[in-house]
């Protein structure tokens, strides 16, 4: 009976694909926690970098101003050039990982706007969608999402930064997805320049009464001490971002995978059930036949 | 150049995957933007110091050295705490030579070649790591 093979068959496919997704299961798990350890070992160090850069903001002469501190404040708000940056996975397999972030990348793209957006892409389907839909996007921006590392960030940021320096972006926004909890993910977007939209304590001159001021002699100058703090501090959100990103692709990945893992066994389950019921009925009709055809030969013999 | 005394001051050295080092310190000295170096005693005056890429060394209240390649950061100096912050610290036992020979190699083979500003300061300053590497490399076994 073809069936019977036929459904032999399907049980064995099911079970290979089951095999692959356990094991995509298990190795998100793993690099779920390596990502989230490196991250967690780099607190402390953006901690303190924080802090003191909003020390050295309080001790800035006055009227001081950098390329990378300006505000922007001059340019028309419809005017200004906005960059995203739009962290997306490099395979599917994840849920609706990828769907989520790339569809708040096109909202905000769309809110209206003069000027036109610049949009870098880390991760292989972000830049496969925007590319089919004919969006401008960065060709010499080609990083992966797969364990970001800090080197990864501090290079994106030193791009980011120049062409900030340049007059060629005045905002730069990130479109990633933050883990809520281990159940939860959630895309956001994120402005990261000018500065004081980061935060608010980062702006030459701000109010800072109630604070005691020391004396603090900044060495060569106080340019090359910002120029040497901003981009780190940069750095910190960029690698804050890509980690929690990838370790939420990782978490759709292990949810998608585990319901794949119930469906297989599902499926497995009822197929198993057909199998034995054909079987039993191929049985069944090998008995009555051999019954009916011993029957026959006896009632010939009998006459 | 340590103090007979011993004055010392915290320090607290912090790469950005780790802290390398949290306590007393005789004397730091580390490498400025200014194309020197800075040595850091107890009861330093406040400053603010931009760190480059290079090698930065210090002193434990044992008299012992210890010698690290960094990256750029910053030291901050205030009422004798001073707080060392920059991306990478590598031990000398923690380079491999090989790689850090490698990328000099690289570094020099790509200054010969026209660039633009853009790739010709990238290439310097993954020269300046090689070499700081190579150097605080041969501190191992001294």
């Amino acid at each position: 009976m073809s069936t019977m093979r036929e459904i032999r068959e399907r049980i064995g496919s099911i079970g290979d694909t089951m095999k692959i997704t356990n094991a995509m299961y298990l190795i998100s798990s793993t690099k779920l926690r390596k990502a989230r350890e490196s991250l967690e070992n780099t607190e402390p160090y953006f901690l303190a970098l924080q802090m003191q850069i909003e020390r050295i903001m309080r001790h800035l002469p006055e009227g001081f101003t950098h390329p990378y501190l300006d505000t922007r404040l001059h340019t028309d708000e419809a005017n200004r050039k906005r960059a995203f940056i739009v962290v997306s996975a490099d395979k599917g397999l994840a849920g609706a990982y990828n769907h989520n972030v790339l569809k708040l990348a096109e909202s905000k793209m769309r809110e209206n706007r003069n000027a036109e957006d610049k949009l870098f892409i880390v991760g292989e389907s972000g830049r496969q969608y925007f590319s089919a839909k004919g969006c401008q996007i960065d060709e010499q921006f080609h990083y992966t999402a797969q364990n970001p590392t800090l080197h990864r960030s501090r290079m994106i940021v030193e791009r980011m930064m120049t062409l900030y320096g340049n007059k060629e972006i005045d905002e730069l926004h990130i479109i990633y997805t933050r883990m809520v909890n281990s159940l939860t993910m959630q895309a956001e977007c994120r402005q990261l320049l000018p500065l004081y939209t980061l935060n608010s304590r980062m702006v030459v001159g701000a109010d800072h009464s109630g604070i005691p001021l020391e004396e603090f002699e900044m060495r060569p100058s106080p340019e090359s001490v910002i120029e040497n703090l901003i981009p780190n501090y940069m750095t910190g959100f960029i690698y804050g971002a890509l980690v929690e990103s990838f370790c939420s692709e990782q978490n759709s990945r292990m949810m998608a995978m585990d319901a794949a893992n119930k469906n297989g066994a599902k499926m497995k389950q009822e197929l198993t059930l057909q199998y034995n019921r054909a079987r039993q009925a191929r049985i069944t009709q090998e008995i009555t036949e051999v019954v009916a055809g011993a029957r026959a030969q006896q009632q010939r013999s009998d006459r | 150049m340590a103090t007979k005394d011993n004055a010392t001051f915290t320090l607290r050295l912090l790469a950005a995957n780790r802290e390398v080092y949290n306590g007393r310190a005789i004397c730091l000295i580390i490498p400025a933007t200014d194309h020197g170096e800075v040595g850091i005693l107890a009861h330093h005056e406040d400053m603010i110091v931009a760190v480059e890429s290079g090698e930065m060394d210090y002193q434990t209240p044992d008299e012992k050295w210890h010698h690290f390649a960094v990256s750029r950061g910053t030291v901050q100096v205030a009422n004798n705490r001073v707080t060392a912050l920059v991306l990478t610290a590598e031990t000398p036992e923690e380079i491999d030579e090989r790689r850090a020979e490698e990328a000099k190699a690289r570094a020099l083979e790509a200054m010969r070649q026209k660039q633009s500003i853009n790739e010709y300061n990238r290439t310097q300053a993954s020269l300046a790591r090689a070499l700081s590497r190579l150097k605080v490399k041969e501190k191992q076994f001294m």
